[in-house]
């Protein structure tokens, strides 16, 4: 059953999504077009013209923000508008387990923001990218690691495992706290929305709160071996190493109780208007 | 011939009623397989099962019968259908003549107007 | 076996208002039942329960012998008030949406019924008509070989023609061992299609019996009694 809700979840999301990254890639290769040709015949448009000339320029910023911002605005309205107004009907009088519900949503946002950050790399990448640029593609590694090892950075496949890591969980992290902020919804029966700010609010006030505690009597318990961390060079990876899990371990704990929470509420409490 | 249902009594008494007239008028003709009960609960927006209470009804009567595999059947005894017309007439004429009594026309009285018209329509 | 529905006193409190106020019911199969209130008397609150879409403060409801949840919604087939399918779906969409969610859904019966009508597949839900849109709901509901169907005021609003393509539609394809439930206050109109009735008024049930029995004892029709029953 999770695998077809994925798949009627994918269809309803993709038909914003595709559409709008085929408009975000084309205007991409439309404005670095743009930009070469300009550069190409080198001509400078008069004052009056520079305003259009700037059109494309803010067409793709709008475009490379939709992309970003579409996955957060999806992802709510998914949840919120399928879940808890009329369309619940529908979706709640499924023979499925409400955590099923949950993990369709949570895997299919999980992945469009994925996509949505490769493909704003992507575009950069379209936009930037020269002759000189592309021969040196196989060097590029080389590059990154040496100027990074020259701050003591040392990018190992380690530090990138946990990087990815940790972003994951961050991406996870913050749409299950937006999932439980829209279950809270289910408390209020005329002030629905009002209740979902109000609880997203709270939440956050309270994930960090325990986040500053956790870190501070964290920092305070190791006084002696942070410091010997970040005075010697030597030992400036295992800083990184601690600060990313610990504060990846706290975003998987406080995020599995509010998932826990999330499903608790849509079983017990389910309250439709 | 449509399905009309008076509000004051049962469906299935209605129902019956409604299946007898057929029978009479030959919509439905001795020995013929009648329509089945979802079949014709649905043509006359009833309930399947008062359909089913106004069919076994009418099977106790002896005018329907069934045949364990082939389903139901109007009777082919023709005397049965008989009575029953029969039957029907007798109860129109009294509900005829507890009407015309209510008006103050004695049976006598209520069976001159029902000459007069026969002779009014000889003149037609 | 046990009842397809049963309810024991069950409460359901919606803050200062009682929506429904110990209700103790037991629908029985293979019947067609009207549930038969006035506005806000808590029909739709009892359906919404049975559903599992909202919970009870106090008692229980049960399904086959069990608290609304994974299983029963196997077997119920609901029809709420309310445009509940999405928008921007196609026809053979959403018929694709129910053939993958509920075991029992037939999709040649849902064409056939659909072909009959003249309702396109290709055709989004948003462009249909409002009686149209509510005809495809119920095909769809109507579509599963459920046990317990649970419609919610399936003829509010409707035109003659279309109440009659309602209730012909529900007699001709509901399960014969399944329970229909009926939610209207539009009583003549279903009356020759229930087997019983269920008056409720103020969230409480005040009447449980057969329409033949009304009509027998009352000698008047359901519609009159209810009118009689819950004169102002």
């Amino acid at each position: 059953m999770l695998k077809k809700l994925i798949y009627h979840e994918f269809i309803a999301t993709g038909r914003i999504f595709l559409p709008l990254y085929g408009a975000f890639l084309v205007m991409s290769i439309l404005l670095r077009v743009y930009i070469g040709v300009q550069q190409a015949w080198g001509f400078e448009l008069p004052d009056w013209l520079a305003v259009i000339g700037a059109i494309p320029i803010i067409l793709y910023v709008l475009l490379f923000i939709a992309v970003i911002a579409a996955t957060v605005v999806v992802a709510i309205l998914r949840f919120y508008k399928n879940l808890i107004t009329e369309e619940g009907y529908l979706m709640f009088t499924l023979p499925v387990k409400v955590h099923q519900l949950v993990n369709s949503k949570l895997i299919v946002a999980t992945v469009w923001s994925i996509i949505s950050g490769l493909l704003c790399t992507l575009s950069v990448f379209i936009l930037i990218v020269t002759s000189d640029i592309f021969k040196a593609v196989p060097y590029w590694w080389e590059i990154i690691y040496i100027q990074a090892a020259e701050q003591g950075l040392y990018l190992t496949g380690w530090l990138l495992f946990e990087l990815i890591v940790s972003m994951l969980v961050s991406i996870i992290g913050s749409f299950i706290m937006i999932y439980a902020a829209i279950a809270a919804t289910n408390f209020s029966s005329n002030h629905k929305v009002l209740m979902g700010i109000g609880a997203y609010l709270l939440i956050n006030i309270v994930l960090q709160t325990i986040t500053s505690i956790v870190m501070i009597s964290g920092g305070f318990l190791m006084n002696e071996t942070l410091v010997s961390m970040l005075t010697s060079p030597k030992n400036y990876m295992g800083f990184i190493d601690l600060t990313v899990w610990g504060s990846t371990a706290i975003t998987v704990v406080t995020s599995a109780a509010l998932y826990w929470g999330t499903c608790w509420v849509l079983k017990h409490k389910l309250n439709l208007n | 011939m449509s399905w009309e249902f008076q509000s004051d009594r049962p469906i299935y008494a209605q129902l019956m009623e409604q299946i007898k007239r057929r029978i009479i008028t030959g919509i439905y003709p001795p020995g013929e397989k009648m329509p089945s009960v979802r079949e014709l609960a649905a043509e006359a927006s009833v309930n399947p099962n008062t359909m089913q209470r106004a069919f076994a009804q009418l099977e106790q009567e002896g005018l329907l019968y069934t045949q364990r595999t082939s389903g139901r059947f109007v009777t082919e005894d023709q005397q049965r259908i008989l009575e029953m017309k029969t039957e029907m007439a007798d109860e129109l004429a009294k509900r005829f003549l507890e009407d015309m009594e209510q008006l103050g026309y004695n049976c006598r009285q209520a069976v001159e107007v029902l000459e007069r018209f026969e002779k009014e329509s000889e003149k037609l | 076996m046990s009842a397809i529905l049963e309810c024991r006193g069950l409460v359901k409190q919606y803050g200062y208002r009682r929506a429904l106020n110990g209700v103790n019911l037991t629908i029985e199969r293979g019947k067609i039942i009207g549930l038969l209130g006035p506005n806000g008397s808590g029909k739709s609150t009892l359906i919404k329960l049975a559903n599992g879409l909202i919970t009870p403060t106090a008692g229980e409801i049960l399904i086959n012998g069990k608290a609304p949840g994974e299983e029963s919604k196997k077997i119920v087939s609901y029809l709420p008030d309310k445009n509940y399918l999405n928008e921007w779906m196609t026809v053979e969409q959403l018929i694709k949406f129910f053939y993958d969610f509920y075991e029992d859904f037939d999709s040649h019966v849902a064409m056939d019924m659909l072909s009959k009508l003249g309702i396109g597949l290709k055709e989004r839900l948003k462009n249909l008509s409002k009686g149209t849109k509510e005809k495809v709901q119920l095909i769809l509901v109507m579509s599963r070989k459920a046990q317990l169907y649970l419609l919610d005021e399936p003829i509010g609003g409707v035109d003659p023609a279309a109440r009659d393509y309602i209730l012909h539609t529900i007699i001709s394809n509901y399960n014969e061992n399944a329970s229909v439930i009926i939610s209207t206050h539009l009583i003549s109109d279903v009356e020759s299609i229930l087997d019983e009735v269920v008056f409720i008024s103020q969230g409480q049930i005040v009447l449980t019996s057969s329409v033949d029995e009304i009509r027998e004892q009352h000698d008047k029709s359901v519609d009159a009694l209810f009118r009689e029953v819950f004169k102002c």
